[in-house]
């Protein structure tokens, strides 16, 4: 009896911590907030307007309805913008078809990352344009609302390709809150970030 | 055979120590060529070539010039790699010819040398 007793007991506590799924139910809100009369006012990504590889105008009602991946980078980057791009084409994959994901990669070299530049380069990488734009505009504009997305933008001569930035993706709500990033490079990290991506989905 | 057991056992792990038998070709390719043509040589579309056995091929005799002085693309500019010696380029190609196109080269370093000395300005 006790042998019996103890076997259940041990069977249901290996089964209980089998859980292969420690999948997460929720996103958290990133960033700075406010407590505002009793409310919680989360920061959001400012008020933009940039132009896509179709000299298309892309502000915030082109994501209306829906929530997106943001990043940084420039054309001639030669060191981790490949690699970037290459996790951010396994998420297009990925989320193949899904009308309500969209992707907005921002350039830091808007003098030589031109509408044409881009344009050729969307081709050349394989980047579905329905869903993933690639954005120019005022330089000032684009470094500036870098910090919403926890990214960093600036020009540096002694950086290599002249531009320092970060090789983050930010996931953005439809409510304009950031509430996941990650190291693009990385594909774990990227695993992670696309998990992240199928819950905020279903938030 | 205490002895030889240990010695099977040690030389098997260092066999499994390295994914490619060009271990020093790996490293240099990973510093300083994996973050455009990614660690298993896919590259990026057309924006950046796959090092595949057809695109290695083609190129073959001009692979140690390219890799010292660059080369440019249609969309982007490979950068040239000054700082590499014939040795460290030599290390590059044959790794790379045998990870990605599985092909063992019979270049020695005097034929990298000689045609490192013979590139194109």
């Amino acid at each position: 009896m006790k042998f019996v007793f103890t076997t259940l007991v041990l069977a249901i506590l290996v089964l209980n911590s089998c859980n292969p799924s420690n999948k997460k139910s929720s996103l958290p809100v990133l960033g700075n907030k406010d407590i505002i009369n009793g409310d919680t006012i989360f920061s959001t990504i400012r008020d933009f307007e940039f132009v896509d590889q179709d000299s298309q105008r892309v502000n915030n009602s082109t994501f209306q309805d829906k929530i997106y991946i943001a990043d940084f980078f420039f054309t001639h980057c030669p060191t981790i913008c490949p690699k970037v791009k290459k996790q951010m084409l396994r998420i297009q994959d990925h989320f193949k078809g899904n009308e309500e994901l969209k992707m907005i990669s921002h350039t830091v070299d808007p003098k030589r990352d031109t509408v044409g530049r881009l344009k050729s380069y969307a081709e050349s990488v394989g980047i579905n344009t329905d869903m993933w734009m690639l954005v120019t505009g005022e330089k000032d504009s684009l470094y500036s609302i870098a910090d919403d997305y926890f990214s960093v933008a600036v020009e540096n001569p002694d950086a290599p390709g002249g531009f320092d930035h970060s090789g983050r993706l930010i996931l953005v709500d439809k409510k304009r809150r950031v509430r996941s990033f990650c190291d693009g490079t990385d594909p774990i990290k990227v695993d992670a970030f696309i998990e992240d991506v199928e819950l905020l989905l279903q938030l | 055979m205490r002895i030889l057991l240990t010695s099977i056992v040690a030389m098997f792990c260092l066999l499994q120590c390295s994914d490619s038998k060009y271990k020093d070709g790996q490293s240099l390719y990973e510093n300083n060529c994996s973050h455009c043509h990614m660690n298993d040589g896919a590259g990026l579309g057309d924006a950046i070539p796959a090092l595949t056995r057809e695109n290695l091929s083609l190129r073959k005799a001009q692979i140690p010039c390219i890799i010292k002085q660059g080369i440019k693309g249609k969309m982007m500019v490979m950068p040239p790699h000054p700082n590499l010696n014939e040795v460290e380029i030599s290390n590059i190609v044959h790794y790379i010819f045998d990870q990605m196109a599985d092909t063992t080269i019979q270049w020695s370093i005097a034929d990298i040398k000689a045609s490192l000395d013979g590139c194109e300005d």
